[in-house]
């Protein structure tokens, strides 16, 4: 119910990869993320945690 | 960050092609760090290990100007939204879920109420009025804002 701040890989002031964000999407290998003003962002790699009291949630980004 | 969109890149493994695509570059407008899509022509040389058909990530330097440099002086009329549009989004959002949240409160009460426990009710209803007096109080902002 709460926006959500999306780290990539860990949960680090420098790993903050979307504020604000009310969409989390997992399709086909890839985490996208919607925030507030409908502006998306697309990762490949798999939602690795997210705590929805907190508002926080971790991406792990794909190995390449 | 750079998305791609539905690019299909089939043939050779490695190649150089023109091509349009959307991307996204964060930068920062009066302290708000925010992002919005541009779309360019222009060519650059990269491997696609895969044929693919989603949305891609990847980072690769990116020699050309967006004419902003990442200022808001040089950007206007381009970005899709203002630092104050944003902050009347976030507002509007905040002012609706505080609603939401007085709304689950209050059933909470009620759930106490039921449980016999009047006193408790009583508090916890004192508390959600005290929570939509704060609402209002930004409610009241967000409107005057909205006129502005």
């Amino acid at each position: 119910m709460c926006l959500s701040t999306v780290y990539k890989n860990s949960l680090t002031p420098e790993t903050v990869m979307m504020r604000n964000v009310m969409r989390i999407e997992c399709k086909d290998g890839m985490v996208i993320l919607t925030d507030l003003m409908e502006r998306q962002m697309a990762i490949e790699g798999t939602l690795e945690m997210a705590n929805l009291v907190d508002g926080v949630a971790v991406v792990k980004e794909a190995a390449v | 960050m750079h998305i791609h969109e539905d690019h299909i890149a089939g043939g050779a493994p490695q190649h150089e092609h023109p091509h349009t695509h959307e991307h996204t570059h964060e930068h920062t407008h009066n302290g708000v760090a925010h992002t919005h899509p541009h779309a360019h022509i222009h060519e650059h040389d990269h491997v696609h290990p895969h044929d693919h058909d989603h949305l891609h990530d990847h980072a690769h330097p990116h020699d050309h100007s967006h004419g902003c440099e990442g200022q808001c002086a040089g950007c206007q009329g381009s970005c899709e939204h203002t630092p104050m549009e944003e902050l009347m989004a976030l507002m509007k959002y905040m002012v609706g879920h505080n609603a939401a949240h007085a709304k689950e409160l209050a059933d909470l009460a009620g759930k106490l109420e039921d449980a016999g426990n009047h006193v408790a009710y009583e508090q916890v209803m004192a508390a959600v009025s005290d929570f939509e007096k704060g609402n209002m109080r930004l409610s009241v902002v967000l409107s005057s804002l909205d006129v502005k």
